[in-house]
């Protein structure tokens, strides 16, 4: 199906997201995203990013967590759903699949 | 210490474009970021980070998104609105007819405004070299009094040329007859007066934009040459002209002087600030040397890129250096200032001595320019409530298409389809309004406005600007308002006409009157204003005068003229004087005595006058005595002034006596003394408290002023007319009355009291219209109301004072404002007049009473058939 596909960034948002658990709520995965990968994300890019899995069905989201900085807002909590956890698989299995078939004398060679 | 939140107007930004759902939870996580900069990094830093990450997510996915509607057929329901468009104004032809009408007598008037404005800030601008064109002219400052003069002396020009790289070409104008008078031009059996006849230097076609039709721009450069305009090369050889190939060189008459001539060219646009008819070649008249004289108009076109404001220090420093001027300097005790003035302000900007036409007058502008936006407004005012008083029956439609599925946009847009056509036929409308209308103001206000000269590509775009504006702010306004019934209410048939939006046409109403009732007031405070001018005593009689303008090159003969005419039974006195009220005063140079009997230089007018002037006048003597006409000391060493000039050289202080002061003619050979002092009288305007004047005796002169008795007028004129031809064979005959040459020094005036009358007529009418509409509107609403109140036992005047009174209240208030606004216009028009009429309270009473008597009587037809209806009818209605 067309607009599935999980790219690489948003792969490693939903990976984040797993990461997070119970706290996964936008600026702390873009924080983790940045401590992790030591890639200087920016937020827009991550809140996109995380709009665009939601509407593929990757994670769901509800509303939850308000505090003073915020002014009382309600933070937006992710968590991976179904189809989320079977597109991480998928990616994984093709890529350990990928991994496999590469033969060893290759990266003796480099 | 401050409190500290992220930056408002980001966050307020992020509201307004942020799609509600996502809002909530992405303005709590820009806030919760903020905070954490402004702990790490400080305010500085938050606020900026906060800014950027609001701008960062101006992205599609965030932005707020419109309701859908865009697979809504627009352009096929187009055709629908105009078939419901054209449907429902053949059922209420009535309103339509006002409607269209009001909208395009008010575009159409405010289109002749704006025109006239465009036409006035035009002028000299078809020049080609406009920008690079400057007018030379001079001030003289003597005695610490600055006088301007539009012409410069004829060696300044040459002089400056000379010394100056920057001057390309430089060319002058005289006129002709020495005065702007006209002058007599004679052609086999023709003979007739042109005005404006000048010498030019041949250079002329160079600085000025002249095309021509016969000839070529070295037409001027032999002796005794002569360029026609076009028109008036048909009035002497006839049209079709052009044709003839003998025209060139054919000799033709001025004041008898013989010129050849050697060209024609097209006439001159009434946008110039001079239009010559004729011009003659400069060459040969033995000026060219003469510095202490003003009477060459003198232009200079600058070479390309010059900088005026290095030209001017150039010329700043020649007046400095200048021998000459430093002689005149010492012999007149006269300074001078010598500048250039662009072109294009000439019409707008100069107003000095002796300039060639009446220069244009801002004050005009900005009063046509506010009627001009008066109009607009009215007009606008007035749709928007005729439209939708007009389309209250059109409810039930609104609810039908709502109910089926008709978003408020559709119908908004249906409305304002309408709307703009109608607009757009309206102006069509205005435009024939317009062409109507050009030929009339041109008369009234002696002007020439052409409507092909609209067409320029400047002024069609002002006026699409305006019809935009009016779309958009009267089209938009009943289109909002209509489509936001709601269908439940349409359909229970409870639907009130929302009291605040009532509220609103009724604040639109009051704008309205308020309007009129300032045009009213100006009105009534102009003509006042004008008749108090007219009706103001003058210090002598200028009844039944007659004045007969003989040319200078016959005025050898105004002693025989005079002598023949007084034999005349119906003529009582003959005199002649070269001062006529409106040709431009005489200003000249004289040297006159102080009270400390130093000798002082000093600009004063002078009037020259025979011995018969001020008794035909009735000039009163209050010191000293008449001239005598039998001695001819007088003619060369008596002066005769007016009271004006006694207080402003303070020759009564300290007991002395104004017999016997000095004074010194600088510009006419006289030197002596002054034998008496006349009454003040107001020989020039009325604008100008009295300036002081030196008399003097002469004769033969120019105008000669015929008394009449007033029995047998027509018999004494056809008289005099016959004895002129008799005395004076080769200039026609020119004469007018004094009391109307008077009355043309108020000719502005009077053109500005005929323009607030008819624009003042139409806009209070505009008003009216509206009120009709609006009380037939609302009277409709009220028809069950009204029954009701019948069968209680009302009277019709009770329902008539019940209906009524809201908008007495509403018009008393526009008169508060408008009374309150005129008040201060009028003060400070009036502050331009020495003499002013008071300003009464009956002027601010007039507009009350007016006003109020005109809605009442507009209002009476709707009320009156509503009060007098029968009530069971009325209960019926649905």
């Amino acid at each position: 199906m067309k607009g599935t596909n999980l790219g690489e960034f948003e792969e490693l948002v939903l990976l984040t997201v797993g990461i997070l658990h119970d706290e996964a709520y936008s600026i702390a995965i873009a924080s983790e995203i940045t401590k992790v990968t030591k890639r200087d994300v920016s937020f827009a890019v991550v809140h996109s990013a995380l709009n665009r899995l939601e509407e593929k069905g990757y994670v769901d989201s509800k509303l939850g967590g308000a505090t003073k900085d915020r002014g009382g807002r309600s933070k937006r909590m992710f968590s991976i759903s179904a189809a989320g956890k079977k597109a991480l698989l998928r990616a994984k299995t093709q890529r350990d699949e990928l991994w496999s078939m590469i033969p060893k004398v290759v990266f003796k060679s480099i | 210490m401050k409190e500290q939140h992220p930056p408002r107007w980001a966050d307020k930004l992020l509201t307004w474009y942020c799609d509600p759902e996502l809002l909530e939870d992405l303005q709590g996580d820009l806030h919760q970021r903020f905070y954490e900069h402004l702990r790490e990094h400080g305010m500085g830093a938050a606020r900026r980070r906060f800014i950027l990450d609001v701008l960062s997510f101006i992205r599609p996915y965030v932005i707020k998104r419109r309701k859908k509607n865009s697979n809504y057929p627009t352009t096929m329901m187009f055709g629908h609105y105009l078939k419901t468009g054209i449907r429902n104004a053949r059922r209420d032809t009535r309103y339509l007819a006002v409607n269209t009408f009001g909208l395009a007598l008010g575009i159409g008037c405010s289109l002749l405004l704006a025109s006239y404005i465009y036409t006035e800030l035009s002028f000299d601008r078809g020049n080609r070299n406009a920008d690079q064109t400057y007018r030379i002219s001079w001030n003289t400052i003597m005695d610490s009094q600055e006088t301007e003069f539009a012409p410069t002396a004829p060696a300044i020009g040459l002089a400056l040329k000379s010394i100056i790289p920057e001057f390309a070409k430089l060319a002058r104008v005289m006129s002709w007859s020495g005065d702007g008078g006209p002058s007599t031009l004679s052609y086999q059996d023709k003979l007739f007066y042109v005005p404006w006849v000048v010498n030019a230097d041949s250079t002329i076609f160079d600085v000025m934009d002249y095309h021509f039709i016969i000839g070529d721009a070295r037409a001027l450069q032999q002796k005794d040459r002569i360029v026609l305009t076009h028109s008036l090369a048909e009035k002497i050889f006839g049209p079709g002209y052009e044709q003839n190939k003998k025209l060139i060189h054919t000799i033709i008459k001025i004041d008898q002087k013989e010129l050849a001539v050697a060209g024609v060219i097209e006439d001159i646009p009434y946008a110039n600030h001079f239009r010559p008819q004729a011009l003659v070649g400069w060459e040969g008249y033995g000026n060219d040397a003469v510095w202490n004289d003003s009477h060459a108009f003198t232009y200079v076109r600058l070479t390309p890129g010059a900088d005026p404001a290095i030209v001017q220090q150039k010329i700043n420093d020649f007046t400095a250096k200048n021998e000459t001027l430093a002689k005149l300097r010492e012999e007149y005790g006269a300074k001078v200032k010598i500048y250039i003035e662009p072109l294009t302000s000439i019409h707008m900007h100069s107003h000095k001595s002796y300039e060639m036409l009446p220069p244009g007058n801002p004050q005009y502008l900005y009063a046509f320019g506010v009627i001009a936006i008066f109009f607009l407004v009215m007009s606008g005012i007035n749709y928007i409530n005729l439209s939708i008083a007009a389309s209250w029956h059109r409810y039930k439609e609104i609810g039908v298409r709502k109910v089926m599925g008709a978003l408020r946009g559709q119908v908004q847009r249906q409305f304002l389809t309408e709307a703009s056509i109608m607009i757009f036929f309206a102006f069509c409308a205005s435009l024939l309004v317009l062409y109507l209308l050009i030929p009339l103001f041109n008369s009234l206000m002696n002007y020439q406005l052409e409507f092909a000269g609209l067409m320029s590509p400047g002024f069609t775009g002002v006026v699409i600007g305006m019809l935009v504006v009016l779309v958009l702010l009267s089209g938009y306004y009943p289109s909002f308002y209509l489509s936001l019934a709601n269908p439940i209410m349409i359909f229970k048939n409870k639907l009130s006409f929302g009291g605040q939006k009532v509220g609103f046409r009724k604040t639109l109403l009051v704008a309205q009157f308020a309007i009129s009732a300032i045009m009213i007031v100006a009105i009534v405070v102009v003509t006042s204003q004008v008749r108090y001018l007219s009706k103001q005593s003058l210090g002598f009689n200028k009844e039944n005068v007659l004045v007969i303008t003989v040319p200078w090159a016959a005025t050898k003969s105004v002693a025989s003229l005079k002598e023949e005419l007084g034999r005349i039974s119906g003529v009582s006195q003959v005199a002649s004087t070269e001062y006529l009220p409106g040709v431009s005063t005489n200003i000249d140079e004289h040297k006159v005595e102080r009270a400390n009997g130093e000798m002082v230089s000093s600009t004063v007018g002078r009037v020259f006058f025979d011995k018969d002037y001020l008794s035909l006048m009735g000039l009163q003597l209050i010191e000293g005595r008449m001239f005598d006409p039998n001695s001819i000391v007088d003619y060369k060493e008596a002066f005769i002034v007016n009271e004006a000039a006694v207080r402003a050289y303070g020759w009564r202080e300290g007991g002395g006596s104004p017999i016997g002061r000095h004074i010194e003619a600088m510009n006419y050979d006289k030197k002596g003394t002054v034998v008496g002092v006349l009454k003040d009288v107001n020989l020039y305007s009325l604008h100008n408290k009295v300036q002081p004047l030196i008399f003097n005796l002469a004769q033969d002169l120019p105008f000669v002023y015929v008394r009449l008795q007033s029995e047998n007028l027509q018999e004494t004129m056809a008289k005099i007319e016959t004895t002129y031809s008799k005395v004076i064979q080769n200039f026609p005959y020119d004469y007018q009355f004094l009391d109307t040459r008077f009355d043309m020094l108020y000719d502005a005036d009077r053109k500005m009291n005929k323009a607030f009358l008819a624009g003042g007529v139409v806009l209070t009418f505009i008003s009216c219209m509206g009120l009709f509409a609006l009380s037939a509107f609302l009277v409709v609403q009220r028809t069950k109301e009204i029954g009701v109140r019948k069968v209680l036992g009302a009277t019709v005047k009770e329902i008539v004072m019940l209906l009524s009174k809201e908008y007495v209240s509403l018009i008393v208030i526009a008169n508060v404002v408008a009374i309150a606004v005129s008040y201060f216009l009028a003060q400070q028009w009036l502050s331009g007049y020495a003499y002013r009429v008071p300003i009464s309270w009956w002027f601010l009473l007039v507009p009350l009473v007016i006003t109020i008597s005109l809605a009442f009587l507009s209002l009476s037809y709707q009320v009156f058939k509503a009060s007098m209806a029968n009530p069971v009818k009325s209960l019926k209605y649905e």
